[in-house]
């Protein structure tokens, strides 16, 4: 079966000020049955490019096709399918058991069984104004409502943020079991120990610019992630940070060793290194 | 631009908005029969008889009051970009978005501010004849005045339809203040313009000279209004709802 790619984007321009783009010429193609994770620096444009894709914010040039439709359409078919959940949200002044009642007739897939099983795995109160709830039960709410409606696209920007440790853990419990050949989720966020384990493969934006899309089996193939103990700093890590007794570092995998990729190190090593990252995923 | 036409989704939009303010709609009757009542309290205290225009007056005040402010704020969600994204997002057309705010703002709420001023007449007829032993004055909905405020209406719900997209915050004030300078500047062009043509033709104190002046027949004077009238109505109207329909289209977060 040939997996649909869900968002393509080619030759994006955007920007907030005129003669100031953000992006210029960028290009993302995203298939499904994966879970793509977004990671950059502060003001990289990671939520901006996740609104263009729900269709937002308008590309000054560019094409952006979501679900096979130009995405500032925001055509309903392809909304429906869609479920954004952004950092800050509005929350309606709704009791937990009127967000079915009231959003679900929008969803022609929505299921209020799983919301509702959703909402006890995640401890959630069945009833209570959302209003009055703390921001990561807020959260919890408007996650398993998003699952609910069995949309094709998830994009979920910092959707850990505020959520405590057990509902973390139940947070990748839960968007693992989601997946399908049919859905894409695309998660950006700051917080990548939180989405070990979850997201694969891994983009990585920089001024702009798409510096790095690759599965972490491949990541895996190519670095070696390792604690090195000592007071010196390895010789071959392209990028090595202090942890007690030594450090944490990355280096070329050169003896074809497996190890756990580290996506905080990684992250780091690409930001600093982007030409030499480049040049040995290219290779 | 998305064209999809699903009555049962513009019922869900309609419901929802209307579930989402329901507080801000129950002020809006306690205010209006609160009003009513103390202004129908006072004049039957300072009257004998009843001032045969009073439900006339005070139901096209508060009709053109409450019908602007809410036309004005109908996307009051655009005020903050979380909100705004959240319209944005519900999986509906721009038709079927923009039609369940028309639907909300013109006829739903025609029809629902009749029966709750008919509904608060009552009220305030039985506090006087509690207080006073008698009536004040009954309201008739369908006389010619009334319908001549309704299709008044039309022309500010249109002009305050394109102002509640083009401005996120304090649209309703913000519009009213824009139509301001635009008439006063027109008619400052319009008295600029006509003092410099014509100032230099003034005969017997008169700006205009009398030679200039149009004498139409009765009948084109006629059919110049009525053309008028059509333009206003057919053109016009349905010109600013378009425009506020495509700004609707190109709304951003």
């Amino acid at each position: 079966m040939t997996i649909e790619t869900l968002i393509q984007i080619d030759g994006l321009q955007f920007g907030y000020k005129k003669g100031k783009p953000l992006f210029n010429d960028l290009h993302l193609h995203l298939k499904g049955g994966q879970i793509y994770g977004l990671l950059g620096r502060n003001g990289a444009g990671k939520t901006t490019l996740l609104r263009i894709i729900a269709g937002l914010l308008k590309p000054w040039e560019g094409e952006v096709t979501t679900l096979g439709h130009s995405a500032f359409e925001r055509c309903a078919t392809m909304l429906e399918d869609i479920c954004f959940i952004p950092e800050e949200w509005a929350v309606p002044d709704l009791d937990i058991r009127d967000l079915p009642r009231i959003y679900a007739p929008f969803y022609p897939k929505f299921d209020a069984d799983l919301f509702w099983k959703l909402v006890s795995e995640f401890e959630l109160p069945p009833s209570g104004k959302l209003t009055g709830s703390s921001f990561g039960q807020k959260k919890k709410a408007i996650i398993s409502f998003g699952l609910a409606t069995k949309a094709r696209l998830l994009i979920l920007d910092e959707p850990t943020n505020g959520l405590d440790i057990p509902s973390k853990s139940r947070f990748r419990k839960i968007i693992s079991s989601s997946i399908h050949d049919e859905t894409c989720m695309l998660i950006s966020t700051h917080q990548v120990r939180d989405m070990v384990n979850l997201i694969d493969p891994l983009i990585i934006l920089d001024q702009g610019k798409i510096i790095f899309q690759e599965d972490l089996a491949t990541v895996a193939q190519k670095l070696r992630f390792h604690v090195h103990t000592g007071l010196q700093e390895p010789l071959d890590a392209w990028y090595a940070e202090r942890i007690p007794g030594g450090y944490l570092a990355v280096s070329e995998n050169t003896t074809d060793e497996d190890t756990d990729v580290d996506l905080e190190v990684l992250f780091n090593a690409i930001i600093q290194h982007p030409d030499r990252i480049k040049n040995l995923f290219n290779a | 631009m998305d064209m999809t036409f699903r009555t049962p989704i513009v019922r869900h939009l309609i419901f929802r908005d209307l579930y989402i303010n329901k507080k801000s709609s129950l002020i809006f009757c306690g205010v209006l029969v609160g009003l009513l009542t103390l202004f129908g309290t006072i004049a039957k205290m300072d009257q004998s008889n009843p001032d045969p225009n009073f439900h006339l007056m005070w139901y096209g005040i508060f009709f053109f009051v409450f019908g602007i402010f809410q036309t004005g704020g109908v996307y009051v969600e655009f005020a903050q970009p979380a909100t705004r994204q959240d319209y944005l997002l519900l999986p509906a057309s721009h038709l079927e978005k923009w039609t369940s705010r028309w639907f909300r703002t013109l006829p739903l709420f025609i029809i629902a501010y009749t029966l709750l001023y008919w509904a608060a007449s009552w009220i305030m007829n039985l506090v006087c004849l509690a207080a006073f032993g008698g009536f004040y004055t009954t309201f008739q909905p369908f006389q010619q005045g009334i319908y001549d405020l309704w299709k008044i209406y039309l022309v500010a719900h249109a002009i305050f339809s394109i102002g509640a997209l083009q401005f996120n915050k304090s649209a309703t004030i913000k519009t009213a203040l824009t139509l301001l300078i635009l008439m006063t500047a027109i008619s400052f062009i319009g008295g600029v313009t006509a003092w410099t043509l014509f100032t230099g033709m003034q005969e017997d104190n008169l700006i205009i000279n009398p030679s200039l002046s149009f004498n139409l027949s009765e009948h084109t004077s006629y059919w110049l209004g009525q053309t008028g009238k059509w333009i206003l109505w057919f053109v016009l109207i349905p010109l600013f709802w378009w425009i506020s329909f495509l700004k609707l289209n190109e709304k951003e977060v």
